[in-house]
């Protein structure tokens, strides 16, 4: 009783944010930015600490971030690292981001085996409100992708192309339909695949690799992912690293960016008590190829082409398919 | 009776003993953090952070935001940048571990940088040209020597620092003696890279500093000529092995062996020289 009215006190610690010096300018919304940012990340390490559900004001985020951030909390929640936090503010296309907010992941079962230090990223739109809040990819990846950029505005969509592919990748955790609803262009073009391994009778000890490969369209994909692994599966965790942008070179497709990226797949399924993160039900790993294209009135970008490759048939660099194995 | 007294002493000394040392690691965490939030709000420091599993890669990469951020803002007003080498020297550090990995924040003041581009623009440029082995270590103890000169005396000099330091004493003969001094660096950095993507990293950024020509994907290569490097990594991503093409066979730079293609069947490459 006693430990408990002492732990209780600690877990409620507030915690505050500020901008990096020199990383803002009059034209941004500062103090409240800051503000939101620090009522979303007291809740957040709040609620972690005490395990319970998020009570987030509605005047700090946009409707869709709150329902994805409930959403993913569903599945993993998290407590922050620091009672203050310092970090950049950073343009994209579509307002500012925040990366590097150091948090600690506390599953909420025992499936989930991978480092439990994560970085948290916060996107705001012009008006300072929270537009977005996921787990971030490695540095290098942002290093990567921004050493390349030409001018302001590709280094914005760059960023913000990054957000999306953090954000991409969490709607699959999240088993977010609506969310992967909105980021696929109506006609967009989806190449699936999944890896058959048999056992062999002339080899035993090393199963047959078969890989199957689906063409389907957006509704085609979207009602597969919903109706069949959405529902089968207890537990999705998709895993993005190496990733590379590609800005298209041709008059008039300067609004498209090719984005390759490897995938770690894996999934436990419902009821198999046998499968954990160690052994999931189903695993693989490839390569992901999304055709990106940006619109210049600011609505927010759409993916055209997803194409999976396994790594089983990839022997180098040359094999991923690209944005030049694509007319449009 | 007695000796269980003196156990149960042993007992509380070990308790408090370990009890005092968490505390105290616990406590210089929090000393490192609030620094490094200090410097983050002062606006005569530029800095950057970074974690990684290693801790070599993470200051790398701290130091390569500072580089982006600064070079960005140049860019914005139309005037010079600078190059990692010359925003290595003048990179002070704080760091400390995160569970498993380890969190870097490099760091420098806005001046020294701007005095630099001020030396720069007044001198004979020199910093495409390539540290030998020797001049490298020159170039740590400036280093060094920087952050012992300036204000914030308690910082330590960084720890990665003095471990390539020591890799140039220790390996001088399969690196500093069969290879030219522009290549060392890349070498040097190379070594401390685990991932093939941290190692095109690397490779890009010494390319644009001159300190390459030019790398790419070994099947752009229709045949391998002396005096080029391989770069070999598996389909994990996992850098494996670093080769020299020397007469027609290739020398592992890490075990200074001589070895076959048959070695490495499965992985891919990248090329550079």
């Amino acid at each position: 009783m006693i430990l408990c009215m002492i732990a209780l006190p600690l877990f409620t610690q507030e915690v505050k944010f500020s901008f990096q010096a020199g990383s803002t300018d009059t034209s941004m919304p500062c103090a409240l930015m800051e503000s939101n940012i620090s009522k979303l990340l007291s809740e957040l390490n709040n609620a972690g600490a005490m395990n319970r559900e998020l009570k987030l004001e509605s005047s700090i985020i946009e409707p869709e971030a709150r329902k994805n951030l409930i959403a993913f909390w569903q599945s993993m929640h998290f407590t922050i690292d620091d009672r203050v936090v310092v970090q950049r503010c950073l343009n994209d296309a579509m307002g500012y981001q925040v990366r590097d907010i150091a948090i600690t992941l506390h599953p909420l079962d025992d499936t989930f085996d991978a480092s439990r230090e994560r970085e948290l990223v916060v996107s705001l739109n012009r008006s300072g409100r929270i537009s977005g809040v996921c787990t971030a990819i490695s540095n290098n990846q942002v290093l990567e992708i921004q050493r390349n950029a030409v001018g302001v505005t590709d280094a914005s969509r760059r960023l913000e192309i990054l957000s999306f592919v953090e954000h991409f990748r969490s709607y699959y955790t999240e088993k977010n339909i609506a969310a992967l609803e909105k980021i696929f262009a109506d006609d967009a073009l989806i190449i699936t695949g999944s890896v058959i391994r048999q056992q062999s009778m002339a080899n035993k000890e090393r199963p047959e690799t078969k890989v199957k490969y689906r063409r389907e369209d957006k509704t085609q994909y979207l009602k597969r992912l919903e109706t069949q692994i959405f529902k089968n599966n207890k537990y999705i965790n998709v895993e993005f690293d190496r990733i590379s942008i590609v800005k298209n070179g041709a008059d008039g497709k300067g609004n498209f960016y090719g984005v390759t990226l490897h995938q770690d797949w894996s999934t436990i399924r419902n009821g198999d008590a046998k499968a954990n993160a160690d052994h999931p039900s189903y695993h693989d790993e490839g390569w992901l190829f999304l055709l990106w294209e940006f619109h210049d009135d600011g609505t927010p970008p759409v993916i055209h082409v997803r194409t999976w490759q396994p790594d089983e048939i990839i022997n180098t660099d040359n094999d991923i398919i690209d944005m030049n194995d694509f007319v449009f | 009776m007695a000796i269980k007294s003196k156990v149960r002493a042993v007992w509380l000394l070990v308790f408090f003993h370990c009890g005092w040392s968490i505390l105290w690691a616990a406590d210089n965490v929090e000393t490192i953090k609030e620094r490094i939030n200090a410097i983050k709000m002062d606006p005569a420091y530029i800095g950057a952070e970074s974690t990684q599993t290693d801790e070599g890669v993470a200051y790398y990469e701290a130091i390569c935001l500072v580089q982006y951020f600064f070079n960005q803002t140049q860019k914005d007003q139309g005037q010079d940048t600078l190059s990692f080498d010359e925003i290595h020297l003048r990179i002070r550090s704080l760091s400390h571990p995160r569970g498993e990995k380890h969190r870097v924040f490099a760091f420098a003041k806005i001046m020294d940088l701007e005095q630099m581009l001020s030396a720069k623009a007044s001198s004979v440029p020199a910093h495409d040209e390539c540290a030998s082995p020797k001049s490298f270590e020159k170039e740590v103890s400036a280093h060094e020597q920087s952050m012992v000169d300036t204000a914030d005396k308690e910082i330590e000099p960084q720890e990665f620092t003095s471990d390539k330091a020591q890799f140039v004493q220790e390996s001088p003969v399969s690196v500093a003696a069969q290879t030219t001094s522009g290549i060392v660096d890349v070498i040097l950095s190379l070594q401390q890279v685990e991932m093939i993507e941290d190692a095109k990293l690397v490779l890009k950024q010494f390319m644009q500093e001159g300190k390459i020509e030019e790398f790419n994907k070994l099947n752009s290569l229709s045949d391998i000529k002396d005096g080029r490097f391989l770069l070999m990594y598996e389909k994990n991503g996992i850098v494996r092995a670093l080769l020299e093409v020397q007469q027609s066979s290739f020398r592992n730079i890490k075990t200074n062996q001589i070895e076959t293609s048959q070695q490495y069947r499965g992985c891919s490459a990248y090329w550079f020289r």
